[in-house]
């Protein structure tokens, strides 16, 4: 007997189930099957991304020491996700198997042509860039991990919107901006906390404008959520991680502010900021199985959809 | 069914119960047990026609019915009673074929006294022996047989009976007391009026817990949907068998199909549904310990000196059992073969003998008392599957040698190391001195042989695999068992009784590598062959003058024309509904039985919509869809001369063609020994009193109160009150009876997985029970734990002011297998029907607590305590 | 940008007709399930025929207290799930059973062969395909356990398998018995269903014969209603269909699904802004230079 086998099998001590939303409370959706090794990619992956893009850009502003710090973040933040992708897969053998088809209507096979090009670019980039050995070559390929950063940090959010889990499908129109916000708070973050002293600034500036757009978008995807599905990022786990996020993220937002003046705060700034982004994305994850284990979020957004558009299933 | 229409088989088949009108599932779970013959159900539900489900749980029949009605497990008789009495009361029976098709016109004997007069007994009761004489039940004029070994059993008090004088004398066809008119007091009619006039809507509605509109709801669908242009049909199964006074719930039915004139006639009759696959096959070819081959009662041991002696005391001289000589002889013929002759009694004196009730409790009480000490346990899993099945596994554990053969080791064949009384320490194994012999057993997938269903319907199955390792067919172990003690036999030379073993033919084909044993040739042998070794076409062609063989009488015509019939599978896409060439029925292939009656006295069709079977004057014979249940060329008008014998002695207007008078039998006056009519009692344990007489209980039923066989204390009594509710038991879809083949197998496992019980959620709150927890259960044999299923399925019982809780659980579960559990059987007794010794499993008493039983030591000191409250002895 | 999110678009209103018909002359009339849930009579010989058909192993002895449904949902290995649903409304004590509304609802679930699948728009690898009779079916050996559709899927059918030896780490779901269709036999749960509840054919003519059947109980049964058996809803129609006698949550069953890619377009579109502003962002980080 595994859980899987019985999603919430557990006996209700009341008998009579009518207190119970759906058929026995059981979920209609599948909750996923993912493991924590999922949010942790959106996080690891995301960072990479954008860490990738400042990176480039620090590189034509010529400040090489920032520039190599969010390289190292996209390599670290690359090899953690390739791990994190492959380990989940049930299959990890017959991950090429992605690769074998391009198929626009699955945002993972789609993701999997980004995270291909922008993985494979960052290691070349991260190779010459150690090794010393073509130089010119290993710059083209950090402008081209640059060119898919922001594609890598933001896929993820349509991958996840694009299901039937509740908490994600009905946020899915503000959750690229989510996604795209905490990037840019993560990727400063990096900056903040390995930067070289003193010249990661535009680090600070870019954990600035990405904390700030995180509670922009936060809010941006409560109101598309609605008051009944918002619900499932304020319960449990997802409560946690997400009032964690939020709390991290402001702290670490005032940090940067004396980041130039003590550089230490700069580092602990840096640090928050990655934890904020860790908690936020372990808290969307949450509220996505909480939303998918309990019918009541799919029966409450149907309804409410009949009762606005008209039932289109059943027929009478 | 046998007493009162002549044969002991479903008058019907599942497919015709699309042709009905209105059906009434009663005494059975249809939709659970018998799933795909409920499709015709369905499908006459679908055509219009009323669907009424009378059981005390609401189950997945049920749920497709358009009528639920609770009712008391094990009052049944008072609910058909309240049926009767409302067709007789308002006059809704159909005259025209009572008076010509059943004995209601019958006048009977001056001195018949009924249990209204003699408070709950009949006249003949005698209570030194425990039992009734018939002979004040007999017609007025004339001495009733009761079809021969069709009656549904007997007592030794009827068997001695069996030498008395009899009178047959049927004028020219027909009792020589009657009145067509139906007004003389004494004739059937007017005492079966009297006799019901008690079982008002109101009373009904006392003992069983309807509501009196329920009954009249169902009563009128009845009568509506009766007549000439509509017919109904009832189903029922083993929770009318299994009481105390089973037969007499089939009884009940049998009148009100008469009386509505409902048998014998398409979308009517009463569908028995039997249980396991070939269960209506192990009595026609009986496991049973009364009967021979085609119900031929097995001769006993003091009544039956010789053949002629057997067959006139067994025989009538009237009907189809006139023939009894001709059956019983190709009978010993095929036996016996060469060795039997005309001047040895074709060795009737070889048979076995009955000396009393050798059915499987008093055989388990035998080993208990040391008297058996052998025993073949084959097919069953008593430990699990039997009545009071602790004092069955001490049966086993006395023995001194056990034979099982399963598919698995089963309950029944590890019960020395693995059973409750074990676990308590009550027995141990080292003291157990059975030695037991596990022999594989195989599956009928991987072995040719033939199956009887529940419609009397023979269907040939193929072997589709050998079977692996040891396992072996039925066939191969008992012939070749057979073969082995022939020999020894003939190496020890002359024991006494050696002839019996020596004489028997004993020689089928065998096949391949391990010897198999041609089935086709034992299917052939039970249809019997002429005086040139020819395949009988039909038992009309039997013999007694030895130059036939038949090893089943009622199977003659099985493989007509040297051709397996029970093997044709003829989609009935390709043939008339009735589907006559798919598999083979007895008798005769026929479908419907009586069915002459589906024609009018003249031999028309009562109806176009429900023609059937009728004579066609051109022809001059009968003809429809099926075989006529009927000479084929007799004449409607036919009348016989007064002194007839056998079928001649049949008028042309009579379908019951094995009664000794060809009428159906509304009163029964010869061959049931516990009243000619049904009246009500009240289970052996019940909560309350019977309402209707000072007799509490079937006075006629038998008991066996013995150590580990105690009975919970009566309502009357002191302690009456120990035990407050119902127990009752059943069957669920997803396992099959003792569950050795069910709980052996993961897909049926899961989806039954624990062993529960049924409560409403009013006895719940009275007990504190919770759902999906634990519940324990006890009577005074034993205790056992379930979990808890509260469910407004079960309804608490309002009785005469009382409210009346009831415990109902399946009986699946035991020890072994992938999914385990409690017995239900554990806590059952042994009380019989004295007519067919079936056990009571549906209505008994019982006290139900939260929580889980004691275990081990605890087991049995909560048991002594129960005992002691029930001021028993230890145990 | 938007030639891309035109393609996406553009696949997403392929309809199971369109797929089909890339099998050309192999191509079948679309295949699929009416299940008239008025006919069931809650024996489960579906959901074990299937079992054996298809060689699933049991997923597990649990008590659930459910009614008689100690299955509870279709998984990796339970590819038809018989629901139980016990609707009474009588006063305690009383035993009047005719009183209100007494039922006994059973209905047979399985996957609903979507003309607009989740599963397979969201397959990464392409092991779920759209076969020549219409129905949907995962492939085993191609399936890298990504776990994508189980989330894709409008209706909870999909599940892992997670037994050693039993196809462990790929997904499992109804084939509409592809095996069995290939040469022209109807699928196992239909065959076994004694009842008709479960009637398998052409989704043409069942779409006909579900309205027909509608009309012809309407009167008779509380509640009755068709389920996705229309093109008109956000999964295109199913190639299953059913007969329902309550609200489709009751069974479990999502009251007005839609399949999750319809809006990918304009997810993208979304994505595709924020991308945009967050190179925005990062230029601006790095750009302003003090
Ligand atoms: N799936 C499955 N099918 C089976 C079997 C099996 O084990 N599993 N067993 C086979 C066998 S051996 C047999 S004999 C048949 C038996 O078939 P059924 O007779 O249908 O079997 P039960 O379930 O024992 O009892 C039927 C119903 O009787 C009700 N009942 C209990 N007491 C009473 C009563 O006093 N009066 C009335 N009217 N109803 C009562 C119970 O609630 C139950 O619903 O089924 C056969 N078919
Ligand atoms: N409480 C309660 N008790 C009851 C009943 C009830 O309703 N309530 N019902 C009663 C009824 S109707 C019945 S029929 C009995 C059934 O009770 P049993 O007959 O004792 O129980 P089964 O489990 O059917 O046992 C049959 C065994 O035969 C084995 N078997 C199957 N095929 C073959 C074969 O070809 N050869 C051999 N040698 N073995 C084979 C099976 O594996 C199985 O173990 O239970 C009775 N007991
Ligand atoms: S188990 Fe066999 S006999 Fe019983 S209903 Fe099913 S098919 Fe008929
Ligand atoms: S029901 Fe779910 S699994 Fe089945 S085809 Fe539709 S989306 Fe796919
Ligand atoms: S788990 Fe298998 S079938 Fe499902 S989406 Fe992934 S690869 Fe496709
Ligand atoms: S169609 Fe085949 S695979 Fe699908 S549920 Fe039925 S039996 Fe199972
Ligand atoms: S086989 Fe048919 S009647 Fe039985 S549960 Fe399945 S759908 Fe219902
Ligand atoms: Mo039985």
């Amino acid at each position: 007997m595994t859980s899987t086998a019985h999603g919430n099998g557990q006996i209700n001590a009341q008998t009579l189930h009518e207190d119970r939303p759906g058929y026995y409370g059981r979920p209609i959706v599948k909750p996923p099957e993912w493991t924590d090794l999922i949010p942790t990619y959106f996080f690891t992956g995301g960072m990479a991304g954008t860490c990738a893009a400042l990176g480039f850009a620090e590189r034509i502003a010529k400040n090489d020491a920032l520039a190599r710090t969010m390289l190292f973040g996209a390599a670290a933040g690359t090899a953690i996700s390739a791990y994190c992708l492959i380990a989940d897969l049930k299959r990890p053998e017959r991950f090429v198997n992605m690769l074998r088809v391009f198929k626009p209507t699955s945002p993972m096979s789609m993701g999997v042509y980004i995270f291909s090009a922008f993985g494979g670019s960052v290691t070349l980039a991260l190779a010459s860039e150690l090794t010393g050995v073509l130089r010119p070559i290993g710059r083209i390929f950090e402008g081209i991990a640059a060119l898919f950063g922001p594609a890598m940090s933001c896929y993820t959010a349509v991958l996840i919107g694009d299901t039937v889990v509740p908490a994600w499908h009905y946020g899915r129109e503000s959750m690229p901006a989510l996604f795209a916000a905490t990037s840019a708070s993560t990727a400063g973050g990096w900056g903040l906390l390995f930067g070289p002293s003193g010249r990661s600034n535009s680090a600070q500036r870019l954990a600035l404008i990405g904390g700030a757009g995180v509670m922009l978008a936060l809010e941006k995807l409560h109101q598309e959520l609605g008051p009944r599905q918002k619900e499932a990022y304020q319960t449990r786990q997802a409560k946690m991680f997400g009032d964690t996020a939020k709390m991290l993220n402001m702290a670490g937002l005032a940090t940067s502010l004396f980041a130039r003046k003590v550089p230490v705060m700069g580092r602990i700034a840096g640090a928050m900021l990655l934890a904020a982004g860790v908690c936020e994305r372990f808290g969307v994850f949450r509220a996505g199985c909480i939303s998918a284990e309990d019918p009541s979020y799919i029966i409450d957004a149907q309804r409410e959809r009949i009762a606005r558009e008209g039932n289109r299933a059943s027929s009478n | 069914m046998g007493t009162s229409f002549g044969r002991g088989g479903a008058t019907t088949f599942q497919q015709d119960l699309q042709n009905s009108d209105c059906i009434v599932i009663m005494g059975s779970n249809m939709a659970e047990n018998h799933p795909v013959g409920f499709q015709w159900v369905m499908e006459a539900r679908e055509r219009g026609a009323k669907f009424i489900h009378v059981d005390p749980r609401f189950t997945r029949t049920s749920a497709v019915a358009d009528l639920h009605v609770p009712l008391r497990p094990g009052t049944d008789i008072a609910f058909l009673g309240g049926i009767i009495n409302y067709i007789l009361e308002n006059d809704r029976a159909f005259k025209e074929y009572v008076v010509n098709y059943t004995n209601a016109p019958v006048i009977l004997k001056d001195d018949f006294e009924d249990t209204e007069d003699l408070n709950g007994f009949f006249s003949g009761w005698h209570e030194d022996k425990n039992g009734y004489t018939f002979e004040t039940w007999q017609y007025k004029g004339m001495d009733l047989h009761g079809a021969a070994g069709q009656r549904e059993g007997e007592s030794s008090l009827a068997k001695m009976e069996a030498f008395r004088q009899r009178e047959d004398a049927l004028k020219h066809g027909e009792p020589p007391n009657m009145d067509k008119t139906l007004q003389h007091p004494r004739c059937v009619y007017q005492v079966l009026k009297r006799h019901y006039a008690r079982y008002t809507p109101e009373t009904v509605a006392r003992i069983c817990g309807v509501k009196p509109e329920q009954l009249l709801e169902v009563a009128q669908a009845m009568c509506d949907n009766s007549g000439r242009d509509r017919t109904s049909a009832f189903a029922y199964s083993v929770a009318w068998t299994q009481h105390t006074f089973g037969v007499q719930m089939i009884r009940s039915a049998a009148i009100i199909q008469l009386l509505l004139g409902n048998i014998g006639r398409p979308g009517g009759g009463i569908m028995a549904l039997r249980g396991h696959a070939s269960i209506q096959g192990s009595t026609d070819i009986p496991t049973l310990f009364n009967i021979l081959p085609g119900y031929i009662p097995m001769p006993h041991a003091k009544a039956h000196h010789s053949l002629k002696h057997f067959i006139e005391s067994e025989g009538a001289k009237t009907g189809y059992w006139g023939n009894l000589d001709k059956y019983t002889v190709s009978l010993l013929k095929a036996w016996y073969g060469e060795h039997a002759t005309d001047e040895n009694d074709y060795c009737f004196d070889l048979l076995p003998r009955i000396s009393g009730d050798h059915s499987t409790y008093r055989s388990m009480m035998g080993m208990i008392d040391g008297k058996v000490k052998g025993f073949f346990c084959c097919g069953e899993n008593p430990a699990v599957g039997s009545a009071n099945a602790g004092l069955q596994r001490r049966a086993l554990a006395s023995l001194e040698w056990l034979v099982v053969r399963d598919f698995c080791e089963i309950e029944s064949a590890a019960f020395w190391y693995d059973s409750p009384e074990i676990e308590s320490g009550a027995l141990k194994t080292e003291e157990i001195p059975t030695e037991v012999f596990w022999m594989p057993a195989a599956a009928h997938t991987e072995k040719d042989g033939s199956f009887t269903n529940t419609q009397r319907l023979l269907q040939w199955h193929h072997k589709a695999m050998d079977p692996p390792g040891d396992a072996r067919s039925e066939l191969w172990f008992y012939y070749h068992l057979g073969k082995k003690i022939k020999a020894l036999v003939d190496e020890r030379g002359d024991e006494p009784h050696a002839d019996a073993i020596k004489f028997l033919t004993w020689d089928y084909p065998e096949k391949g590598a391990i010897r198999e044993p041609d089935a086709h040739m034992v299917l052939r042998e039970i249809n019997g062959w002429d005086e040139n070794g020819d395949a009988l076409p039909a038992y009309t062609k039997l013999k007694a003058d030895g130059s036939t063989a038949c090893g089943c009488w009622i199977y003659c015509g099985a493989y007509k024309g040297e051709e397996n019939q029970t093997a044709r599978r003829k989609s009935r896409m390709e043939q008339s509904w009735v589907a006559p060439e798919w598999g083979w029925s007895w008798p005769d292939n026929r479908r419907i039985i009586y069915n002459r009656a589906s024609a009018d006295p003249d031999g028309k069709p009562w109806s176009q919509r429900k023609a059937y079977v009728w004579f066609d004057e051109v022809k001059g014979q009968w003809t429809g869809y099926d075989t006529p249940d009927f000479e084929k060329t007799k004449k409607p008008s036919y009348t016989p001369e007064t002194g007839a014998q056998r079928e001649d002695a049949i008028a042309g207007w009579h379908p019951f063609i094995m009664q000794d008078d060809g009428l159906g039998w509304l009163f029964v006056p010869n061959g049931i020994v516990d009243g000619p009519l049904p009246t009500y009692y009240e289970p052996h344990e019940s909560p309350v009193k019977n309402l209707l007489y000072e007799q509490q209980s079937n006075p006629a039923r038998q008991k066996f109160p013995r150590p580990f066989n105690e009975y919970n204390p009566s309502p009357s009594s002191e302690h009456g009150g120990q035990f407050p509710f119902v127990l009752y038991t059943y069957r669920l879809t997803e396992h099959h009876t003792a569950g050795g083949m069910s709980r052996t197998v993961p897909h049926l496992s899961e989806l039954q997985p624990e062993m529960f019980c049924e409560v409403s959620p009013e006895l719940a709150k009275l007990r504190g029970l919770e759902h999906g927890k634990w519940a324990t259960i006890y009577t005074v044999r034993a205790v056992i734990e379930a979990r808890v299923m509260i469910t407004n399925r079960v309804q608490p019982i309002r009785l005469n002011g009382k409210t009346v809780h009831s415990v109902g659980m399946p009986y699946h579960w035991g020890r072994r297998g992938i999914v385990t559990g409690d017995s239900a059987n554990d806590l059952l007794h042994i009380a019989l029907d004295p007519n067919v010794h079936i056990q009571e499993t549906k209505g008994l008493t019982c006290d139900i607590l939260p929580g889980r039983r004691p275990r081990g030591k605890a087991m049995l000191e909560f048991m002594e305590e129960v005992r002691a409250k029930a001021h028993l002895e230890k145990a | 940008m938007t030639t891309f999110i035109d393609i996406t678009a553009l696949a997403h209103m392929t309809s199971a007709k369109a797929e089909q018909a890339t099998y050309g002359e192999n191509e079948h009339a679309r295949k699929g399930f009416f299940t008239d849930t008025t006919l069931c009579i809650g024996c489960k010989a579906c959901e074990v025929a299937c079992k054996e058909w298809n060689q699933l192993p049991s997923d597990g002895y649990e008590f659930t207290g459910q009614s008689y449904d100690n299955t509870g949902e279709l998984n990796g290995y339970t590819w038809r799930h018989v629901a139980f649903v016990e609707q009474f409304e009588r006063p305690p004590e009383a035993q009047d059973s005719s009183a209100g509304m007494n039922r006994w609802l059973m209905e047979s679930d399985v996957c609903k062969h979507c003309t607009h699948a989740g599963c397979l728009d969201a397959c990464p690898t392409g092991a779920i395909i759209r076969t020549e009779f219409g129905t949907v079916v995962i492939q085993d050996d191609v399936c890298n356990g990504c776990g994508y559709c189980v989330v894709a899927c409008p209706f909870g059918v999909i599940g892992e398998k997670w037994q050693e030896g039993e196809g462990k780490g790929t997904m499992g779901k109804c084939t509409l018995c592809y095996d069995r269709a290939k040469i022209g036999e109807e699928p196992a749960c239909a065959k076994a269903c004694p009842t008709h509840s479960i009637q398998y054919g052409d989704v043409d003519e069942l779409r006909e014969r579900a309205a027909a059947r509608l009309d012809q109980v309407r009167e008779r049964f509380d509640g009755a209603q068709l389920y996705l058996n229309t093109e008109n809803d956000g999964v295109g129609g199913g190639g299953s269909m059913w007969l329902l006698l309550d609200k489709p949550e009751t069974y479990g069953l999502p009251p007005d699904p839609v399949v999750p890619t319809k809006h990918l377009p304009q997810m993208w579109k979304k994505a595709g802004i924020a991308m945009l502003m967050l190179a925005g962002a990062v230029t601006v980080a790095a750009g302003v230079r003090k």
